[in-house]
């Protein structure tokens, strides 16, 4: 479950520690060490095989492509077959999306962080970014649709049910609100999200790798 | 074959080909705008105008679009919404072997109507 309480209403020019916490200034890179399953995930202490991709962002529209560019190709690296491939590729790529539109970047140095660990049988991906002063509504809203989509036994039935909500907006309103239920349902991923102790934002997706998607 | 026009932005293509009883709307390329219905919406409301002035069905052919964020479909449900309870006459084709089109077009049967007046169709290729 999603927690926002902890965050504090401040502004997010004083949170020079939400930064990005890992990861290289630009660019992305491969991890195929082994070593031990991000912590709260599949629990802390889990050892298992970990591969991952970790890219620090800019908050730049143009970064999203260069994402999915990224994630597609260490995908195919790691064996996964192209249906997954495309998923994840979607899921990367709103989940940034969101983090772009949703972040705190008005420090130079705010960065974004994007994360894709695969874990057995499992793959995770985490985006992380400052938050902005007005983040509670923001939380709210998040944590609100997120239980919303988990209300559902089935996550095309929430898919069903936004397309019907967001037709009925009139047309020039530009919001479009599909993004999380589409990862839901397109991405059969399971989304979360909680604020760190430096008011970062982490949202993150897992996804299982069903038998046969492996290439 | 009737008069084509083509409208591009960034890499998104939507080529409009008039017949004499159809509209017909080939997307192409990638839709990653982070407002796609700014580029979007002018086009679809003109093209529904039309058809509706001229007793035309409008095809909006998804089959070679490569990626598109979720943004996209809202100006393309809202479309459909409308059409659905007006007059228009839309079907929507998609390629049925890409599992993310089919995933995501074949939803929209839901706003499909009894007469086939708005229909959705996965095409094999």
């Amino acid at each position: 479950m999603g927690v926002y309480q902890m965050v504090e209403e401040r502004n997010c020019k004083e949170r020079s520690s939400a930064k990005t916490r890992k990861g290289p200034r630009s660019g992305g890179k491969f991890d195929d060490r082994g070593g031990q399953t991000p912590q709260g995930k599949a629990g802390p202490g889990a050892t298992a095989s970990r591969k991952a991709l970790e890219m620090t962002l800019r908050p730049h529209w143009d970064q999203i492509e260069e994402v999915r560019t990224r994630t597609r190709a260490f995908l195919r690296h790691q064996g996964l077959a192209k249906e997954l491939i495309d998923a994840l590729a979607m899921v990367s790529s709103e989940l940034v999306e969101n983090g772009v539109k949703y972040g705190c970047f008005e420090d130079p140095e705010n960065a974004l962080t994007f994360n894709l660990h695969i874990v057995e049988k499992s793959v995770i991906v985490e985006v992380t970014h400052p938050t902005s002063s007005n983040v509670a509504h923001h939380l709210r809203r998040l944590d609100r649709t997120i239980q919303w989509i988990r209300g559902f036994q089935d996550p095309f039935q929430a898919y069903l049910e936004k397309l019907k909500e967001v037709a009925r907006r009139p047309i020039n309103d530009s919001e479009s609100g599909l993004g999380l239920v589409r990862i839901a349902y397109e991405g059969k991923s399971i989304i979360d999200f909680f604020v760190a102790e430096d008011n970062a934002l982490n949202v993150s997706a897992i996804a299982g790798i069903e038998k046969g998607l492996w290439r | 074959m009737g008069e084509t026009r083509t409208f591009t932005n960034n890499s998104l293509e939507i080529k409009v080909t008039e017949n004499e009883d159809s509209i017909k709307l080939t997307w192409s390329g990638k839709s990653i705008d982070r407002e796609p219905g700014k580029f979007i919406s002018p086009i679809l409301l003109d093209i529904i105008k039309r058809s509706t002035d001229a007793g035309k069905r409008v095809i909006l052919d998804f089959g070679k679009l490569a990626y598109m964020n979720s943004s996209t479909l809202t100006p393309i449900i809202r479309v459909l919404e409308r059409a659905k309870k007006g007059k228009n006459k839309i079907t929507v084709t998609y390629e049925k072997s890409l599992r993310w089109q089919e995933v995501n077009f074949s939803a929209l049967r839901i706003f499909e109507t009894a007469d086939q007046r708005v229909e959705i169709k996965g095409m094999a290729r």
